[in-house]
């Protein structure tokens, strides 16, 4: 079957992302693919890891400061899976996709900075499972297109 | 079944708690564990269970049960 989606990312949340870098680099070979990056909206610091020969990246999500959203999920929740991320054609027939299959848009879509301001958007679906949405295009973190 | 009471029953199921009795005045400020999150599932639940779809804006403005009813009100009016 034909689908617009490649995953993109996997978002772990952390309490620090240098330690989660070193821990993830020394277990299983992940190389540092970026700086940390501020991303505003998120209310986070993040960084993206790849495996030497990985299709996607690993992004590493730390609260920015203790009024981050971040913040209470992670007192919740703890570390672990927080999202995942999937590059889309055209993220408008993608969020129409997502909505008429019974997840909620969580906001309207906004340039991410982490991805040279290509337009991100957030879904959440009944088990509470958050997704990434994040238009191809050119730009930092970007999916070689899909073979037809 | 009237909406409150269907209602109900997404909240009891969210909650986990087959005893929860909820009304218009009911909110995330009277029900330990309304949460953003909570909310979000508790909406889909409704837009699923009355087949109905709300947009992101009508859902950030969901402050109560009365909210939910107001708006599922106005969908199943047609007034939407």
């Amino acid at each position: 079957m034909d689908t617009p989606f490649q995953l993109h990312h996997i978002g772990l949340l952390v309490r620090s992302i240098e330690r989660a870098t070193e821990l993830q680099v020394a277990r299983y070979g992940y190389r540092i693919e970026s700086p940390i990056i501020h991303d505003p909206v998120q209310t986070a610091r993040v960084r993206f890891l790849r495996l030497p020969q990985g299709a996607h990246w690993l992004e590493l999500v730390a609260p920015e400061d203790a009024q981050s959203r971040l913040a209470g999920a992670l007192a919740r929740r703890g570390e672990g899976l927080h999202h995942l991320c999937y590059q889309v054609p055209r993220l408008t027939e993608a969020c129409a996709q997502l909505r008429e299959g019974g997840q909620m848009l969580l906001a309207e879509p906004v340039p991410a900075p982490a991805f040279g301001c290509r337009p991100i958007a957030w879904f959440m679906d009944r088990a509470g499972l958050l997704t990434e949405l994040v238009e191809a295009g050119p730009g930092p973190f970007s999916l070689p297109p899909q073979e037809p | 079944m009237d909406p409150l009471q269907r209602l109900q029953t997404i909240f009891q199921e969210q909650f986990d708690d087959p005893a929860l009795v909820i009304g218009p005045g009911t909110s995330p400020a009277t029900l330990p564990g309304w949460d953003s999150v909570a909310q979000i599932q508790i909406v889909l639940a409704v837009e699923e269970a009355f087949r109905v779809r709300f947009t992101t804006r009508q859902v950030a403005g969901l402050r109560s049960v009365a909210d939910i009813l107001d708006l599922l009100e106005t969908h199943l009016n047609g007034s939407y």
